[in-house]
């Protein structure tokens, strides 16, 4: 029997080796976890709905991702018995290489949300100090990972919500660029924000996973392993000259610039870059979220609004009130924010900064201001995300360090589109020299 | 003209203050001048 100890030291790399060698049975791997599952999940409330008995590579889907196997409930009630009639792509893709889904995991309704709150299915707790929030939206994939229920998961990311959780719980998370991954069988929240990417222990576990469910059913699978060379003399790290180390919690922006002096004594040059837009992210993606969001919802509240819970609810209907003129405004506006991006990256290969300015929150305080100023958790958490949504660029986060309280710190790496090797090949590098990953939840 | 007239007048006031919110941010995309940008091509990624 595998030992809960053997699994915490186990990867997706790990574990595909281990029943390729036949030094374990897939039988036996997916038993342990799903024994794993079982033991935690009635206190950390990862999951919605567990597996029966698989074999295979155990993994996690968020509970967006339609499965044929189980209902998809998107974390609402709206759809607590909706059952797909078959697989989203990017689960289809897994299953055929062999991994097996071990269960569906929680999330903020409709993934609308960053807290995992969810008055329906339980709130999500932090692996690191279980009074905290995981983040969201996609916080039971990431408490999943980081407590070794299952050796990867998707996620989805309209916002945040792969990054953020990732951030909050010490894994590694990566939205890919916009197109890059299926959205076949994801339920929307805003289509043009959404990505699908997956959450992991390493980022050679990442570079597995997005090289099978990345392309379309005709293209070739990318081998994103092969950019992890452990080598980033050259690189150029762009360091954001304004925003994106504003109002940030002090161990976490010093956790981050030390990640970047870190890899400066790898060969990495800094470069100051400046996106002169970046202040208006927040007021774009709410422009662009909030009626595409009301779009798809519009038809369900008029006949369910009772299910919905207060929050996911009440914002959702805040999209109804605004005006066409002000979205197209809004994607105006967006195209001025990538080519700002294309001029960035004529001078840099990636752009470093915090994934969030604050590590996890109290649950009981998450609508209590975290700093000086008014700003809540909630609403501190997006603001160095949301901005590769709009611009559709890979994002990836990584942890950097650990706080005084001993929570993960995460850091963000993003890149050209379509250019994820690069920020693996980053993040890689770092990861492997600074090894945080080695610190493990006592849970 | 904040926004749609007469649509948000169903609304609870928890949509009303998150649309308040939103309303801020508006005002300032509203004074930018976009000269002759064009919408972003919403679905799909600039290679």
């Amino acid at each position: 029997m595998i030992s809960d100890s053997e699994l915490k030291n186990l990867t997706f790399a790990g574990a595909t080796k281990a029943i390729a060698k036949r030094d374990i049975s897939p039988l036996e791997l997916s038993d342990a976890v799903l024994r794993r599952i079982h033991q935690l999940n009635d206190r950390m409330r990862a999951f919605i709905t567990i597996a029966e008995r698989g074999a295979g590579v155990p993994i996690s889907i968020k509970d967006l991702y339609d499965t044929a196997s189980m209902r998809t409930t998107a974390g609402s009630k709206v759809f607590e018995r909706r059952q797909p009639g078959q697989d989203a792509i990017a689960v289809k893709r897994l299953e055929a290489v062999g991994c097996t889904v071990a269960g569906k995991t929680n999330l903020h309704e409709f993934a609308f949300g960053v807290t995992n709150i969810n008055p329906h299915y339980g709130t999500a707790r932090n692996p690191w100090d279980a009074d905290r929030i995981c983040g969201g939206s996609s916080g039971g994939s990431a408490c999943a990972v980081a407590l070794s229920m299952g050796f990867a998961s998707l996620g989805s990311d309209t916002g945040g919500s792969i990054r953020i959780p990732a951030s909050l719980c010490g894994i590694v998370g990566l939205k890919p660029t916009y197109g890059r991954v299926s959205l076949n069988g994801v339920v929307p929240l805003s289509w043009s924000l959404d990505h699908a990417g997956p959450m992991t222990q390493t980022v050679e576990d990442t570079a597995i996973v997005l090289g099978i469910i990345a392309g379309d059913d005709s293209s070739e699978a990318p081998r994103y392993t092969d950019a992890l060379t452990g080598s980033i003399k050259d690189i150029r790290l762009g360091i954001p000259k304004s925003y994106f180390f504003d109002r940030t919690a002090s161990e976490v922006s010093a956790a981050v610039r030390t990640a970047i002096q870190k890899m400066e004594t790898m060969g990495a040059r800094t470069v100051d870059v400046d996106i002169p837009s970046i202040g208006l992210n927040r007021g774009v993606w709410n422009q662009i979220a909030s009626p595409e969001v009301y779009s798809y919802h519009e038809h369900l509240l008029a006949r369910h609004a009772d299910l919905y819970g207060a929050d996911v609810r009440a914002r959702i209907e805040a999209g109804r009130a605004l005006l066409s003129i002000d979205y197209v405004r809004a994607q105006r506006i967006r195209t001025i924010m990538k080519e700002e991006c294309k001029a960035v990256f004529a001078q840099a290969d990636v752009i470093v900064s915090p994934t969030t300015p604050i590590a996890a929150p109290y649950i009981d305080k998450i609508h209590e201001p975290w700093g000086s100023d008014p700003e809540t958790p909630a609403a501190a958490l997006t603001r160095f995300t949301r901005f590769f949504n709009i611009v559709g660029l890979p994002a990836i986060s990584i942890p950097c360090g650990f706080t005084s309280d001993g929570l993960p710190i995460g850091m963000q790496i993003a890149g050209r589109a379509f250019d994820e090797s690069t920020v693996l090949r980053v993040a890689h590098a770092y990861e492997q020299d600074a090894r945080w990953f080695e610190r493990k939840p006592a849970v | 003209m904040p926004f749609q007239p007469k649509a948000d007048e169903e609304l609870s006031p928890e949509a009303m203050s998150i649309l308040r919110m939103i309303l801020e941010d508006t005002l300032t995309l509203r004074e930018i001048d976009l000269a002759d940008t064009a919408p972003a091509p919403v679905f799909e990624a600039d290679r």
